[in-house]
């Protein structure tokens, strides 16, 4: 810098730019953040960040940002319209919110709906803690519809996490159905990335099953083009392979490992011991049934038939294998369209590097070594087969026994033995009476991820997970047939106040005219925006919120379960801080919730208080005392955290100037599995025939019928519901992506980013196989009409290419911006979630994960149309 | 005297796009402006089909044409290799930017801004650190390399010393250093890893290396 300089300072941070939450450091010269860079001393980025992450400066100054609260003053609410905002001061804004949720404190505090993105990580998290201290209910604003309901199910089961991945560092096979780890933003989308980079240059083989060839399927040592949604019918066909072709299976993981050997009954449940109910096993060599968690088990039978207690019984594992007889790799090939012995070549090629019996040495203990793991992620959740599908997945890691061991499938850490000079926070998984996992970390809440608590009838809240127990982001609060949905179950209470934090919710859910009505239906709304955009114009009040750059956290890492570094890379906790201080009238979203507790009354606030010690884990002697009278500050309670998991003299102050602390990892906080005793992965999903039995007891009797198959114990194919209705003419299935540049909506207001996304002939485009093109006469450049069948079209642009599957329509997602507050991303892309449904024969009848691949059609634009 | 180059592995390459906006940070450069750029396309008939992501910038050529058109002196190689340009001396002529067989230089005419009609203090900060008028390219943050060197630092090694393109590569798929070191790191990749410069055939001698 020059003679001028008058400040030369790096600020260490946390990116806020999706929920990697990868530590940064931000270059401030004379009070003006000019650059930012990865924090060097965090271990899995190593002082480098993604183009995502390099970019945020360009929101936190655009000129267009929101910068003083305003209130609608044309009380027409609609998409396009102008709601005519008048600023007002803070205290209007506060006073007419905290008004509004007076009104229903005492009466009916479930009327308040919370909304918040996901896409900053555990960052949302924090936002939620007032909802919980109201009263309130909450759900994702995002799109979590159609992303990770089913896999989060699934990792919460098996991996005891929100997510899972391959151990990058020592997996030598990798298969993606419909992952992105690596070059995406995401979970510990830095780390990932990092990671994959050093697996694919140690010559980790990267197979990845995807209708488009871009950035995962870019990377791969091989693209296996593969129709959307039937991914499920390939890893079913492959777990075939592997038990009746190959026998190429982990004979001692299923046995002492997995519930495989568990006695299953006619009535598809598991036989049970008569004293403890614990699940029963048969003992080979003694020839009689024991529990399964009996130390005298000479040999755990896999196969053959048995009475016990007078029932007529089956191991799991011989069912499973039995099942998936009949998903034959050429089955699975005409409903797929990958060839059938590309299907048996890739499982044998699995089988095989799984390398069964393999041991490694990590920190003097043993384990086993299975450097193989099958990733999932959206792309194969986001369909009306979610559960299923992503159950056949997990299959096929289980049979080769790769979960949670070395070079495997490994969830994000569920062990954190806490910080170093205080042990504290700390997680440690346990098992149920069945054998199942209880995650180590988990929500401090008591809605965990497993187990599940009995569904209810009449929900008190519209989200409805009384009644739903396994849904994640709930589909009742903008499906269109959400009225049929609040009348049959006999939902208690209506929203009356809804307020957003974050999320573009016009453009990252589907159907924007639903979301815009059940907007319209709340009788107040409120949210905290970056900008005026698209979901404003549905607002009566918004406040401007400080970008993640200018607000305070106090870290976004201590939830290891969510986007901690996985495998054996160091701990990192660090601090996430305001490297300007907010400009004009911006307020941090997490001071005004408290305020909003305290003038909503004393029983509110001291409720907040209560909320912030579990969620942040506090203990004595920095508890927040539960006294009204006392008014604490939002830097308080971050320095009370800091203090309280880091140590005394590791307070906020110590946060502010050094960022972070980072330590080795244990072994058994990296691999859970070999260190839980008679932990069961399930092979056979006997709990979600429990979940089907007790729902359908429940919703039948008011008129609710689901899909009741699909609440099977070994899973099956079921095929896009859009299959069945379609007329010829729409022929195509939708997919849409997630842009290596991109994060969800906002990525698209960033001029640097508009700029790299315009170098890729493929970014904002509609992309179609270039035959496809062909035969329907389009040419690169034209205007084209993509059609859905409900009569909702959008136009955008023809790219040809090779690398998409020609039954495809391919997409970025959550382009398509037409707010002016935004004026980079205009024009940019299309917003094809405006073309998925919400309704009940498009969602998941187990999770309830949206189907994201409706088919459609596509024709010329004509002229002066 | 060291001979600065660059290797970058397109294995761990993932497209990001990290190094060109780090180093659009770095120097300051307007809407429009990028020294690094990541060019993408795709290879092969479906189903067969590769994505291909190929990161560019100036190569420093040690046979450098640039060099060899400019009328003014304005572009010039550096004893280290670094091919610089004098923007006092630079007329504007364009010479440069025509001649350039990897098209690697862009004009500069006016600072544009990021959000049409609103200036911010993006275009200030290029307005102090750039000209007007002239041709502009990567310079392999020759100011970071002096003044580390300056300092005792050794770029390639040292992040203060070491290209922001380099530092800020999540992936480790670009790296620094003297060619002319056989115990550096890019001499030893070049050698192990094979790695070959872009269009060898043109005779330029680039040196800036890729793994592929």
């Amino acid at each position: 810098m020059t003679a001028t300089t008058r400040e030369d300072v790096w600020v260490k941070t946390t990116c806020g730019g999706c929920y990697g939450n990868c530590p940064t450091r931000v270059h401030r010269v004379n009070g003006m953040a000019v650059k930012i860079e990865g924090e060097p001393d965090c271990p899995w980025t190593q002082g480098s960040i993604c183009g995502k992450g390099a970019s945020p400066l360009q929101i936190l100054y655009d000129p267009n940002r929101l910068n003083y609260p305003v209130k609608r003053t044309n009380p027409e609410k609609g998409i396009g319209i102008d709601p005519k905002w008048q600023r007002i001061t803070w205290e209007e804004a506060l006073d007419t919110i905290a008004g509004r949720l007076r009104e229903i404190y005492k009466d009916c505090p479930e009327a308040y709906l919370h909304q918040y993105t996901p896409t900053t990580g555990v960052l949302g998290c924090y936002m939620g803690i007032f909802a919980r201290a109201f009263g309130g209910q909450q759900n994702s604003g995002g799109g979590g519809l159609f992303c990770g309901n089913a896999t989060h199910l699934h990792a919460g089961i098996v991996h005891g996490a929100w997510s899972y991945t391959a151990d990058f560092e020592r997996a030598n096979y990798v298969i993606y159905m419909g992952a992105s780890k690596g070059t995406a933003a995401g979970h510990s989308s830095g780390h990932m990335m990092k990671l994959t980079a050093e697996a694919r240059e140690r010559g980790c083989k990267m197979v990845v099953f995807d209708p488009i060839c871009n950035h995962a399927g870019g990377k791969a040592t091989e693209w296996v083009p593969i129709l959307p949604g039937t991914d499920g019918a390939v890893c079913l066909a492959m777990v075939n392979i592997i038990l009746n072709e190959l026998g190429m299976y982990d004979v001692e993981y299923i046995k002492k490992e997995s519930n495989g050997p568990f006695l299953i009954g006619p009535d598809r449940h598991y036989v049970r011991d008569k004293e403890t109910n614990k699940p029963l096993v048969f003992d080979a060599k003694e020839g009689r049934a024991k529990t399964f968690d009996d130390p005298g088990v000479g040999d755990y039978a896999l196969t053959g038939h048995y009475e016990v207690n007078g029932i007529q019984c089956t191991p799991a594992f011989q069912l499973l294998k039995e099942h998936v007889k009949k998903y034959t790799p050429e089955m699975a090939a005409e409903i797929s369209t990958v060839p059938a012995g590309t299907i048996r070549r890739i499982a044998q090629e699995f089988a095989e590097a799984a390398s069964i019996g393999s041991t490694v040495t990590i920190q003097g203990r043993t384990l086993p070594l299975r450097p193989v793991a099958v990733v999932t992620f959206r792309g194969m959740c986001g369909h009306a087969n979610a559960w299923n599908s992503i159950a056949a997945a997990y299959l096929l890691n289980a049979v080769v026994g790769a979960n949670d061991v070395p070079g495997g499938a490994i969830g994000w850490p569920t062990r954190f033995y806490g910080m170093p000079d205080t042990g504290w926070p700390n997680y440690h998984p346990k098992i149920d009476d069945d054998g199942n996992l209880l995650g180590g970390w988990w929500w401090v809440w008591e809605d965990a991820m497993w187990p599940k608590p009995d569904p209810k009838l009449p929900p008190d809240k519209s989200t409805m997970r009384e009644t739903f127990p396994w849904v994640t982001t709930s589909p009742f609060l903008t499906a269109s047939d959400r009225e049929w949905w609040r009348e049959k179950t006999g939902l208690k209470n209506r929203t009356k106040i809804a307020i957003m934090w974050g999320a573009n919710q016009l453009m990252s859910a589907p159907n924007k005219e639903e979301v815009a009505q059940s907007l319209r239906d709340y009788p107040f709304v409120a949210s905290f925006r970056l900008f005026l955009d698209e979901f404003s114009e549905l607002c009566d009040i918004v406040l401007p919120d400080t970008h993640f750059l200018e607000a305070l956290f106090p870290s976004a890492h201590q939830e290891v379960g969510f986007n901690g570094p996985t495998g054996m890379t160091d701990w990192y906790v660090g601090i996430q801080q305001p490297v300007v201080p907010p400009q004009f009238e911006r307020r941090q979203a997490m001071e005004v919730y408290m305020e909003l507790a305290r003038r909503v009354g004393p029983e509110c606030l001291t409720s907040m208080y209560d909320k912030l010690n579990k969620f942040l884990r506090l203990r004595d002697p920095y508890k927040l005392e539960l006294d009204p009278d006392k008014n604490y500050t939002w830097q308080e309670c971050c320095d009370r955290g800091f203090k309280c998991w880091a140590g005394e003299e590791h307070g906020l102050a110590w946060f502010e100037e050094h960022g972070g602390i980072t330590w080795p990892k244990k072994v058994d906080e990296a691999y859970l599995r070999p260190f839980v005793p008679n932990l069961r992965q399930p092979i056979y999903y006997e709990y979600v025939v429990n979940w089907g039995d007790k729902l359908r007891a429940l919703i039948e009797p008011v008129g609710i019928d689901l899909e009741w198959e699909q609440f099977t114990p070994l899973p099956e194919y079921f095929a896009n519901p859009y299959d069945k209705e379609a007329d010829p003419s729409f022929d195509l299935y939708s997919v849409s992506y997630r842009d290596i540049a991109h994060t969800g909506s906002t990525s698209l207001a960033v001029p640097w980013i508009i700029e790299v996304s315009a170098t890729n002939p493929f970014t904002f485009n509609i992309q179609l196989n270039e035959d496809t093109a062909r035969k329907k006469g389009f040419k690169d450049g034209d205007e084209v009409w993509v059609e859905n069948i409900f009569g909702r079209r959008l136009r955008g642009r023809v790219k040809a290419m090779q690398g998409v599957h020609p039954q495809v329509v391919g997409t970025m997602a959550a382009g398509g911006h037409w707010s002016k507050s935004m004026p980079a991303a205009l024009g940019k892309g299309v917003c094809i979630n405006d073309l998925i449904q919400i309704e009940k024969k498009y969602l998941d009848p187990v999770c309830f994960t949206l189907e994201s691949s409706p088919k459609l059609k596509l024709y010329k634009v004509k002229e002066g149309e | 005297m060291a001979r600065w180059g660059m290797v970058i592995n397109l294995k761990r390459c993932n497209g990001c796009y990290s190094c060109v906006l780090a180093c659009k940070q770095e120097h300051f450069l307007p809407s429009g402006i990028t020294f690094n750029r990541v060019l993408v396309g795709e290879k092969g008939k479906f189903p067969s089909v590769s994505r291909e992501t190929l990161p560019v910038m100036c190569n420093h050529c040690e046979e450098a044409v640039c060099v060899e058109v400019c009328p003014s002196g304005a572009t010039t190689r550096r004893d280290d290799g670094i091919i610089t340009i004098d923007y006092d001396k630079c007329m504007g002529c364009r010479y440069c930017i025509v001649a350039c067989p990897f098209q690697q230089r862009s004009y500069l005419d006016k600072v544009r801004e990021y959000f049409p009609g609103q200036e911010t203090h993006f275009e200030q900060l290029a307005k102090e650190a750039l000209q007007t008028g002239v041709a502009v390219k990567c310079t392999f943050c020759k100011d970071r390399i002096d003044k580390g060197l300056a300092k005792g630092l050794t770029p390639g090694l040292d992040r203060e010393a070491t290209p922001a393109c380099v530092i800020n590569c999540l992936t480790k798929a670009r790296h620094f250093g003297d060619l002319d070191d056989p115990a550096s790191e890019v001499a030893r990749l070049i050698k192990e890893k094979k790695a070959t410069p872009l269009h060898p055939e043109y005779g330029t001698e680039p040196s800036v290396y890729y793994i592929r």
